[in-house]
């Protein structure tokens, strides 16, 4: 069906599509750009002229101010490296743990039907609810967030991986079978590919979650990181300061975003 | 000797309620190396079920399959499976799910791609090497699913209902490929199918499944007058042809539920 609606498409004169192909690619950013210079704009002249309260709100000026001062005295460096390590830590080994676990499942399905329900109510547990006693137990330092991040993701990671290996098509293990394939060969050559592209929905899923993990770790007791700059600055009502912070994560999240769908082009072949 | 020889298979299967089903009872058949035998039975007959023994992957609750003389017990090199799906791998490209047997039976990538491309390349696929199976029509798909059986170099090749999901005359022309690389080899065949058109045109000798549970109800020898080579579309103009499918039609309505 795709593939002929794609034929047919390619058929279809191209007389619809106008302008230079630079014009299309550059006009979505020129419009995005354009609409938060205006944004931006309209805040601080509503802020200058008294319009808006920039106590309350902040200020894009101010803003600048709050990056050139934890730039220039290295908050700003120690914060996010902190943020960041912790938050990619606690991703990639919820992220491992959690796939290969998920994926042994297929090897027992005895072990399956037992881990399931305990996977599925924890999955609803709110997992920064855990955040005290994680700080409790492992401190205030760098562990507590790791382990916060690592729990948030690791069983949306576990159920995507579990759900993968229950969609293999039952067809294609027969025929592997009958090739005369090992349980080894079947899940490295089948199980292992098709669950890629579950598991990579999984990871967009947990980049957000590892992160809410870090950050409410660092809001609960810490010394550092970016979480610790936006608690400091909101209860000094330094919105400035909040804001950038809210910059600085919105950025991780959006690498971490980028870093991923490279990743995912070059590992999840063939799908239109 | 016969080159597979089915003697008395019996299966059965438990229900939910922990009741027998029994699918097969005393299956026998002998087929000699290099025939073109087809199956067909009404839906839940058993016959993939019958394929499921002869390729090693469903021990039979009683009776026997030997292959060359040499029982079946798991599956064999010499007999490849191909099913109603073409179940190319999405994220494999044609050569590659081409090679897939190759690389599980350990052969080297390098002899595989050559094997598999010179088969590409022979079967009417050059140049879709590269492509991955949702570029390719569905004539295409099922011909690099024959392709990936046949590299395989089998000397059984078991066919289930590979043709049934292609259009009219992409089916003729795959029948044709099939039973010309299927001589060609010099391979043993078994295809099932539903339709018995293309089991009468197709084969050597014919097989009807019937009864519940099911044993073998007719195995006839097909022989046609055709003028000229031998196709799909050549045969069903033979005179013999009607009297064929007549035959099987009166020993499959016997068992179609409620025909009155
Ligand atoms: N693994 C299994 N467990 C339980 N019942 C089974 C199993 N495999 C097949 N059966 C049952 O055995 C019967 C025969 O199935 P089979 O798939 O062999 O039929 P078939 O002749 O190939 O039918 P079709 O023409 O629809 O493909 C069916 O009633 C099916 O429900
Ligand atoms: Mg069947």
């Amino acid at each position: 069906m795709t593939t002929d609606a794609k034929r047919l498409r390619a058929a279809l004169p191209r007389q619809a599509v106008t302008g230079s192909p630079w014009l299309r690619h550059a006009a979505v950013p020129a419009v995005q750009v354009t609409i938060a210079a205006v944004v931006i704009a309209l805040w601080q002249f509503g802020a200058d002229a008294h319009l808006v309260n920039g106590q309350l709100f902040g200020t894009p000026a101010g803003i600048v101010a709050a990056a050139r001062r934890t730039f220039a005295d290295g908050s700003m460096a120690v914060d996010t490296t902190a943020t960041v390590y912790e938050t990619v830590t606690g991703f990639v080994l919820g992220t491992l743990l959690g796939s290969v676990a998920g994926l042994m499942l297929w090897y027992s399905r005895f072990v399956a039907r037992v881990v399931e329900p305990a996977a599925v109510a924890f999955n609803a547990v709110p997992k920064i609810a855990l955040g005290p006693l994680i700080i409790i137990w492992l401190g205030a330092g760098t562990e507590s967030k790791i382990v916060l991040a690592f729990v948030s993701t690791l069983v949306v990671a576990f159920l995507a991986a579990y759900g993968a290996t229950r969609e293999v098509d039952a067809d294609l293990v027969t025929l592997l079978r009958s090739i005369g394939a090992s349980r080894w060969q079947i899940f490295r050559k089948l199980l292992l590919p098709s669950a890629m592209p579950f598991m990579f929905a999984a990871m967009r899923i947990n980049v957000g979650f590892a992160l809410v993990g870090a950050v409410v770790g660092e809001f609960i007791s810490s010394q550092r990181g970016v979480g610790h700059a936006v608690f400091v600055a909101g209860n000094l009502f330094d919105l400035n300061t909040v804001w950038l912070g809210i910059l600085e994560l919105s950025t991780v999240a959006a690498i971490m975003y980028a870093l991923l769908a490279r990743c995912e082009r070059l590992l999840v072949k063939g799908r239109t | 000797m016969p080159h597979l020889e089915l003697s008395g298979i019996s299966q059965s299967f438990r229900r939910a309620d922990g009741s027998l089903h029994r699918v097969l009872a005393e299956c026998s058949l002998a087929i000699e190396r290099g025939e073109f035998v087809s199956i067909v039975g009404p839906s839940g007959s058993g016959k993939t079920t019958l394929f499921n023994v002869i390729a090693g992957l469903a021990a039979p609750q009683s009776g026997t399959v030997a292959i060359g003389g040499v029982p079946v017990d798991g599956p064999s090199a010499r007999v490849a499976y191909m099913l109603q799906k073409d179940l190319l791998m999405p994220w494999r490209t044609t050569l590659e799910n081409v090679t897939l047997g190759l690389e599980i039976r350990g052969v080297p990538v390098r002899e595989a791609r050559r094997r598999g491309g010179e088969l590409l390349e022979r079967y009417g696929l050059a140049g879709s090497e590269g492509l991955y199976p949702g570029a390719l029509s569905g004539g295409m798909r099922q011909r690099a699913a024959l392709i990936r059986t046949m590299v395989l170099e089998p000397e059984i090749v078991l066919l289930d209902e590979p043709f049934s999901a292609l259009d009219y005359q992409t089916r003729l022309m795959l029948e044709a490929d099939v039973r010309r690389i299927i001589h060609e080899r010099g391979c043993t065949a078994i295809l099932v199918t539903h339709d018995i058109d293309e089991a009468v045109s197709i084969s050597d000798r014919v097989v009807v499944l019937g009864g519940k549970p099911a044993s073998v109800k007719l195995d006839v020898q097909i022989e046609l007058t055709v003028e000229g080579t031998h196709t799909p579309a050549t045969a069903r103009e033979a005179p013999e042809f009607r009297r064929y499918h007549k035959a099987i039609w009166e020993q499959l309505e016997v068992t179609l539920p409620g025909a009155a």
